[in-house]
Formats: structure tokens, C-alpha cells, sequence
């Protein structure tokens, strides 16, 4: 398990986008902590704001419209949102970096994988050329590139989606980085492929102690890679736990749901697919409600008002805090039969 | 092209080089327009004879005297002296000129394009501004106001024709912006400038590379059009005033402007096949036609 201290914290982060006419808030008082050398993952359906936080973290969201309307994000105890552009520049790429969910596209066509990662290198440390080069090609060895004295001077599209992937992953790791970012980074890619790139994620993950904010709609990655999970939803985290307990024993409704909704929860094969009534709630509609009230069997005169992130105690549960924003959250007990029934 | 060592792959302007090579169009005008450069830069060393010195009679018609094998104009000076003369001014404005008019709308469509909102609005006004302008007129005025001079008439032809350069490079980073590896490279720390200049813009290049080869031949046109109407440098030969000057006699004459109305023709004729050549090469969609 990981070590305790916490390297990024996340507090009630909202993020809006306006246009002349309106406003819509694509996050709403997000929070989480990433605590250094773990693995923490970001599971919601798409639209409910994963992306949107990788963004925000890192300074990167969408212009013109979108901004950050209120909360912090520490990295080591400074915030980000109010730093200056030069010192968060300084940031991105040296301590925090991203891998993308598309490696056809994230990487520039014009230029050898080689010089892009030198060029990374080059930003931010004083390495000579020569030496950047060496380094390079010895980063496309550690991400399990063939031949990398070769590949280096190869061109994206000369390249398969997987080898893209892990030249991404390469120029990611560069300037080995406290955190990385991992925004679906396995989409685009087979299904053999993805197990390699995760293996190989989980690997840097234990030699070099980064810590990973791996962002999936999969819950079998999620249960695969993270040692602990945000459940997101509607632009807000709903849940958040370490990850065996969150599967096993989930507390909130729409967690339940999302469980139950795996093939491998049903007791045969016979047995229909179970799914969450409803649909997602288009964002610019939502009130002062709970976002998931409208398609929650559980649902009171409570969740008119949005219930915030809490912490409940488990009986078996000391260490970790099991977080979880509902005013009716299902018992232990409950959980149990709701995951059977 | 260089040697296949070792399993070499070519990079995305080697196979647009290979393309261009490949197209006969793209050979028939870099041939040609070799033939023209050597013609204006070493002819004058081979062929030493004065475009300004009488040299036979007036009005001699060509190929009937061997003092001066394409005529003599109206003041009985050698045509193909007049030639091998005129080209380098219509050459050094037209490659002045189309530099400026590059600069100009790159960096405006640059900014433009990137930075987006007030700034795109402000600055795409002016450039309507100059489009909307009739250009030959605004040119016109500029070189009058300012003494004729290759410099004046490169930058009065310069500025009346950045507009469809501001649009296109503009047009090229809406789109190229984003696309995620400009979000790659600001999450690996890059700086504005870079994102502009040596990320975003070497993306573009390719339909501005095409559209700067057509610029020269545009402006070669616009100084023979100047030039044409006494507003060249009077100091300076060049194949618009040879036009220009001969126009009057053109009846009587058709020598004197017929031969560097061909030379300009077959300038900007080569100018656009060269990128036309460009084009096919650097347009993945033309390519395998």
C-alpha cells in the first residue's frame, strides 16, 4: 500500500462554461485526494466530467467559455488554479504530465518521436542535446519499445497504436514527474494492447513511485490497476473508497447500479442485463437536487437539497475513508443483498 | 536524394519531395523557371551589351539583323539586351514582395487564428479592410507617394496583397489548434510563442508553402502592371517598362512588347506550375491522383 502523504488535493473544484446567454457548470465541487505513489482511479459515464478534471488540474481547460469558478487544486500544498502562467508552465510537463486517449493524434506528425521527447527534456532540464538524445532513447527502452536506438528516429505514423502509446507514456515520464495523468489512456487500442500498456503503467508505477490518476469508464481496469476510486457522476464525485471495498460493498445508489450493471454480477448467463432507469441529466438543467435523484430508487424529500461528500464509517474500516455523497446511503448490510438480488 | 543507409524512412517532406519529383507538371516548371533564373543572373555576363545604347536602326524588325537577333525598339536599342537586363528587378520585386506579403499574413492569420475572440475580430476587420480595397489603385498611391523604388514597389505590392495569405494561415490554426497534440504540448509545458511558431505553424505549412509560391507570380504581374503605367523605378530596367514604354508603337512595332510580354508570361507561367507541382505534392488528397 501506498505511502499516506497526500501530493494532490483536489477541493471543491467547480468548473463553468459560459456563453454570452448562460452558464453551465461541467464540475461541481469536485474533491479527492492523490496521495504519492498510488494509483487512484476516475470511473463515470462519459459526460460526467473525468476529462474535464485532468483538464482542470492541469491548467489546460478549453478557452474560450470554460473557467474555474471556485475551489483548489494543491500540488504539494500550492494551488494551482491562482498560480502564474510561468510557474505553472514550469509545472506541467516537469511535475505533473498527461498521456492522452488518442495516440494517433497526441502526437505532432511533423517530428521524430526522438526530437519530441528531446524537445520535452529540453523545456525542462539543462541537459545537453546529445544527452537528451541518449536519455530518450534510454526512456523508449524502459516503456518496452524495440530497438529504440532506431525507433527514436521514427515518425508517429510510421508507428502502431500501441508504440504510440508508450512513445506518449515515454515523453510523459521524461522529466519523471510526481503524478501522471492518465486520461483513458487504453481507448483507442486492442484489447491485448491495452493489458500491455496497463502493465506497463503499473511497472513505472512501482519502480519510479509516481503516482497515476488513471481516468477509465471501465470498472474491470478500475478493479485491475487502482488502488483506490472516484466515483464520478454529472460533474461530481458521488463516491470514493479503496477500491476492493467500493466493489464490493458500494454505498451509494448509483455506484450500486454501475456495479450491477457489469456482465460478470449477473448470477448466469441467461440472466438480462441489469441497467440504471433513466438517462444522465443534461447538465444545464441540474438544480439544487441531487443529480442522480431522478433515477434513484431511494429517493426522498432529502434529495431536493444535494447531499455532500461524507465520510461513512464501515465497521471494518479504520484506515482508509470511505467518502460518499448521499443522504441515504445503502447499509453494509444492504449493500450486500442489493449486490445479490 | 540521399541514400538508403540503413532502413532510413523518410520524413513527411522527403515523401512530399519524392511526390513533387514524381509529377511532370512540377519538372516542366522548375525546368523552366531554371532556365529564366540563369537566363536573367548569368546573361548579363554573356550577352554584354548595353539595353541602353543605340544599336541599329529604330523599329528593326527581328531576326533581320545580327547586331540585334529579336529587334530594336523605338529608340533603336537591342531587345534582348532589354531582356537579359529587365529580369532581375521583376524577379527581386516579385520575391520582395511576396516575402512581405507572407510575413505580413502570417503573422496577423497567426495571431488571429491562435489567439481567437477580440483579437481575431479586430484584426480580420483590417484585413477585410484590405481586401475591399482595390489593390492596383492602393498601389499606385503608395508608390507615388513614396519615390518609385524596388523597395517602395515591393512593399506597395506587398501591402495591398497579405489578405488571402491572413485568411488561410488563420483558417489552418482554427483548425490545427485543436487538435490534441497542441493540448500535448501545452501539457508538456510548451510556451505560446513555441506552440505558435515551431509547433502549430510547420503544421501549416503545407497550403502556405503553395500559396507563397503563387504570391511571387501574383506580384510579378503587379510590377509589370506598375511598371506598365510609368510607376516602375526610372532608374531601373525592367520587362513592365519595356512593355510600358513600347506600348504606344504596339501596331506599328509588335516586337517591342510582344518579347517581354512573353518573358513575363513564361515567368509567372513556370511560378504557378512549380506550385501547382507543390501542391499535388503537400495535399495528401491530390496525391494519388
Amino acid at each position: 500500500m501506498a505511502s499516506q502523504t497526500s501530493l494532490l488535493e483536489v477541493k471543491d473544484l467547480s468548473v463553468a462554461f459560459s456563453t454570452r446567454q448562460s452558464s453551465v457548470d461541467v464540475l461541481r465541487q469536485v474533491c479527492f485526494t492523490l496521495c504519492a505513489g498510488e494509483i487512484l482511479g476516475l470511473v463515470g459515464e462519459s459526460g460526467s466530467g473525468k476529462s474535464m478534471t485532468s483538464l482542470a488540474i492541469m491548467g489546460l481547460i478549453p478557452k474560450p467559455g470554460g473557467h474555474i469558478k471556485a475551489g483548489q487544486v494543491l500540488y504539494r500544498g500550492e494551488d494551482l488554479v491562482g498560480m502564474s502562467d510561468t510557474k505553472l508552465r514550469g509545472l506541467r510537463g516537469a511535475k505533473l504530465a498527461m498521456v492522452f486517449q488518442e495516440p494517433m493524434t497526441a502526437l505532432n506528425p511533423l517530428h521524430t518521436i526522438g526530437r519530441q521527447i528531446v524537445e520535452t527534456l529540453l523545456l525542462h532540464s539543462s541537459l545537453s542535446k546529445k544527452e537528451a538524445r541518449n536519455r530518450s532513447i534510454e526512456l523508449l527502452r524502459e516503456v518496452g519499445i524495440s530497438s529504440p536506438d532506431m525507433r527514436v528516429d521514427e515518425y508517429p505514423h510510421q508507428l502502431s497504436g500501441g508504440m504510440r502509446q508508450r512513445a506518449m507514456i515515454a515523453m510523459a515520464l521524461a522529466c519523471e514527474p510526481d503524478i501522471l495523468i492518465a486520461d483513458e489512456p487504453t481507448t483507442a487500442l486492442d484489447v491485448t494492447v491495452q493489458a500491455q500498456i496497463f502493465d506497463l503503467l503499473r511497472d513505472l508505477q512501482q519502480r519510479k513511485g509516481t503516482a497515476i490518476l488513471l481516468i477509465t469508464h471501465d470498472m474491470g481496469v478500475i478493479a485491475e490497476m487502482c488502488d483506490r476510486v472516484a466515483v464520478m457522476y454529472a460533474g461530481t464525485i458521488v463516491e470514493q473508497g479503496l477500491t476492493a471495498q467500493v466493489l464490493k460493498q458500494p454505498v451509494h445508489p448509483y455506484t450500486q447500479g454501475l456495479i450491477a450493471c457489469l456482465p460478470e454480477s449477473r448470477l448466469s448467463d441467461a440472466e438480462p442485463l441489469a441497467e440504471i432507469p433513466g438517462v444522465v441529466p443534461a447538465l444545464d438543467s441540474l438544480g439544487a437536487e441531487c443529480a442522480f435523484s431522478e433515477r434513484c430508487q431511494f429517493r426522498t424529500q432529502q434529495c431536493q437539497i444535494s447531499p455532500k461528500l461524507r465520510s461513512v464509517l464501515h465497521a471494518d474500516e479504520h484506515v482508509a475513508q470511505r467518502l460518499v455523497a448521499c443522504h441515504h446511503p445503502i447499509s453494509l448490510t444492504d449493500s450486500l443483498a442489493g449486490a445479490a438480488s | 536524394m540521399k541514400p538508403e543507409t540503413k532502413t532510413a524512412l523518410p520524413s513527411p517532406m522527403q515523401q512530399a519531395l519524392r511526390m513533387y519529383l514524381r509529377s511532370p507538371v512540377a519538372i516542366l516548371g522548375s525546368g523552366l523557371l531554371l532556365l529564366l533564373l540563369l537566363f536573367t543572373f548569368l546573361g548579363p555576363m554573356l550577352y554584354q551589351v548595353d539595353p541602353l545604347e543605340m544599336v541599329s536602326v529604330p523599329f528593326t524588325p527581328p531576326f533581320t539583323d545580327a547586331t540585334a537577333w529579336l529587334g530594336t525598339d523605338q529608340l533603336g536599342r537591342d531587345i534582348l539586351a532589354g531582356l537579359v537586363n529587365g529580369g532581375a528587378m521583376t524577379l527581386a520585386v516579385g520575391a520582395l514582395a511576396a516575402c512581405l506579403s507572407l510575413s505580413i499574413g502570417i503573422t496577423l492569420g497567426a495571431l488571429a487564428g491562435y489567439y481567437g475572440k477580440g483579437l481575431d475580430l479586430l484584426l480580420m476587420r483590417i484585413t477585410e479592410f484590405f481586401q475591399v480595397l482595390p489593390a492596383l489603385l492602393f498601389a499606385m498611391v503608395i508608390v507615388t507617394l513614396f519615390a518609385p523604388s524596388i523597395a517602395t514597389i515591393a512593399i506597395a505590392i506587398g501591402v495591398v496583397s497579405w489578405t488571402g495569405v491572413a485568411r488561410l494561415t488563420r483558417g489552418e490554426f482554427l483548425r490545427l489548434k485543436t487538435l490534441e497534440f497542441i493540448l500535448a504540448e501545452r501539457a508538456a509545458g510548451a510556451r505560446t510563442a513555441r506552440l505558435i511558431w515551431r509547433v502549430i505553424l510547420p503544421n501549416a505549412l503545407a497550403p502556405l508553402l503553395v500559396s507563397a509560391t503563387f504570391a511571387v507570380g501574383a506580384a510579378i504581374l503587379f510590377e509589370a502592371g506598375l511598371s506598365y503605367l510609368g510607376l516602375g523605378d526610372p532608374n531601373v530596367w525592367s520587362w513592365g517598362r519595356m512593355i510600358g514604354d513600347g506600348r504606344q508603337y504596339v501596331l506599328d512595332a509588335w516586337w517591342v512588347v510582344t518579347w517581354p510580354g512573353l518573358m513575363i508570361f513564361l515567368t509567372v507561367l513556370s511560378i504557378t506550375l512549380v506550385a501547382d507541382g507543390l501542391n499535388q505534392a503537400l495535399n495528401p488528397k491530390l496525391r494519388d491522383r
